[in-house]
């Protein structure tokens, strides 16, 4: 028998949804709200241990000539099929999907099997960003000196998701080392002339660096560059993983696996233990000859962190955002006005020209 | 707020006072032909800059190189050492001698 993990509200039955404004989860009909906790202790919540291959319902494949989209909304073009628990409505959804919002009857569905065994995330950072703030932010977000005039943000969005995001976590110890030349610099005048007297330094350096939880997104269908730019997230509200959080929106489990991932963190971290060595050098300039490293990757974590992805088209041509579903931080690529950046970039020849002929007047050069 | 705009108005004037004062006493003794040269030197970066801050302004998206934020402890350094190799001098004339 396949466990329906569904939320219900302990007061009225009715499904309850992860509340990011009030931090807990709360029942739309009769407006109480639980914390986890007292889902718990009232048998409304199932924990991730209850869950298990025996008891989830699986997938059904679908057929690629009779589907070529999802019905959920989801980015993906390798299709299956579920079915939901509330109104038995198919789901058409990305095989990756671990967690989505039934389009017929509006309640979430969790696909337990994306979230056991192999898929079990050990943390989640639960929603702290309501969907009514995203679009605000998302205006305040485009008010851009370049950013064209009719791009109006309620027009423009085709679609808006709060999902979580699957993370690797990585955390090591980087042992690094330098070779470098160091230059100090010494410049007078003496009469005429200006001297200039260059030291030149052979310089090592050897260090160890330790990281904790360098986070790598591990779902092939989001830009790494936006997940990149959505961070930090703050890691004080890492909370233990429960499928209750996902409830009320979308989710992805991992479909790049933690070694796959390893190679973007490892760079982060040999680069930044480069910058430290350096850091210790005290010399004008520092030319490094060579830099040694190794990464020793002691523990992975595999957590789902918040974030809210804006899908829209200005001009036919789609553009895409994201937000840190926690701390509100806003990120993208936003359309420009060619005819705003000349106008500008004369202005700012204007004042260079300016500047330029004042400076020159002055005999500054 | 009055007194806030009276200060900052106060400072706007003393810092364009500081700023334009020696310019424009400079520029009494220079020619036209030299303003409009060095006024074209500047024109071209001026207007580059001011296009690429804008533009920047709104790209927001980039590939994280750094974990600089995920660093446990501060560096522990195993090793150090600085030789000193050589030194070099040179001198550049910057005025004529007569």
């Amino acid at each position: 028998m396949a466990v329906n993990i569904s939320y219900k509200c302990p007061t009225c039955g009715a499904e309850i949804f992860w509340n990011a404004e009030k931090n807990c989860w709360a029942c739309e009909y009769c407006g109480d709200s639980f914390t986890l906790e007292q889902l718990e202790a009232q048998g409304a919540a199932k924990a991730p241990e209850e869950i298990n291959k025996d008891n989830v319902e699986k997938h059904e494949e679908v057929d690629t000539d009779e589907y070529k989209s999802s019905t959920d909304g989801t980015v993906g073009s390798d299709l299956v099929k579920y079915t939901c628990s509330h109104c038995g409505a198919e789901i058409i959804t990305d095989r990756s999907t671990a967690a989505t919002i039934c389009v017929y009857c509006g309640n979430a569905v969790i696909m337990g099997e994306q979230i056991i065994d192999d898929f079990s995330p050990d943390y989640v950072i639960p929603f702290k960003v309501p969907k009514k703030d995203v679009m605000e932010a998302f205006r305040k977000f485009s008010k851009k000196p370049l950013t064209p005039k009719d791009f109006k943000c309620d027009q423009i969005v085709d679609k808006m998701q709060g999902v979580y995001i699957p993370f690797w976590l990585y955390s090591g110890v980087c042992s690094g080392s330098i070779n470098a030349e160091g230059v100090n610099v010494r410049t007078w005048t003496s009469g005429n002339y200006r001297h200039t007297e260059k030291k030149y330094y052979s310089v090592f350096r050897d260090g160890i660096l330790e990281f904790e939880r360098v986070p790598v997104d591990a779902s092939s269908k989001t830009e790494n560059d936006a997940m990149d730019s959505i961070e930090p997230f703050d890691y004080s509200e890492l909370t233990k993983f429960n499928p209750g959080y996902l409830s009320g929106y979308l989710a992805e489990r991992y479909d790049e696996n933690s070694d796959k991932c390893l190679l973007r963190a490892q760079e982060r971290i040999e680069n930044t233990t480069r910058d430290e060595l350096k850091k210790t050098c005290d010399y004008d300039t520092l030319n490094i000859h060579n830099y040694t490293k190794e990464t020793n990757i002691k523990d992975v974590k595999y957590a789902m962190l918040p974030t809210w992805l804006l899908y829209t088209t200005y001009k036919e041509k789609p553009y895409f955002f994201a937000m840190n579903g926690q701390t509100g931080k806003f990120i993208g690529n936003l359309p420009i006005d060619k005819v705003k950046l000349a106008i500008y970039s004369l202005l700012g020849c204007g004042g260079g020209f300016l500047i330029g002929a004042l400076a020159r007047a002055a005999g500054l050069f | 707020m009055i007194r806030k705009f009276i200060r900052s108005l106060g400072f706007a004037f003393i810092s364009c006072s500081m700023f334009f004062t020696p310019i424009i006493a400079g520029a009494e003794s220079a020619t036209t032909g030299e303003m409009v040269s060095g006024g074209f030197i500047f024109a071209v970066p001026g207007g580059l800059i001011t296009g690429l801050v804008l533009v920047s302004m709104s790209r927001e998206k980039s590939k994280a190189t750094r974990a600089e934020q995920y660093m446990k402890s501060k560096l522990q350094l195993k090793g150090r050492n600085d030789t000193y190799l050589r030194t070099t001098t040179s001198k550049t004339k910057i005025k004529s001698d007569n």
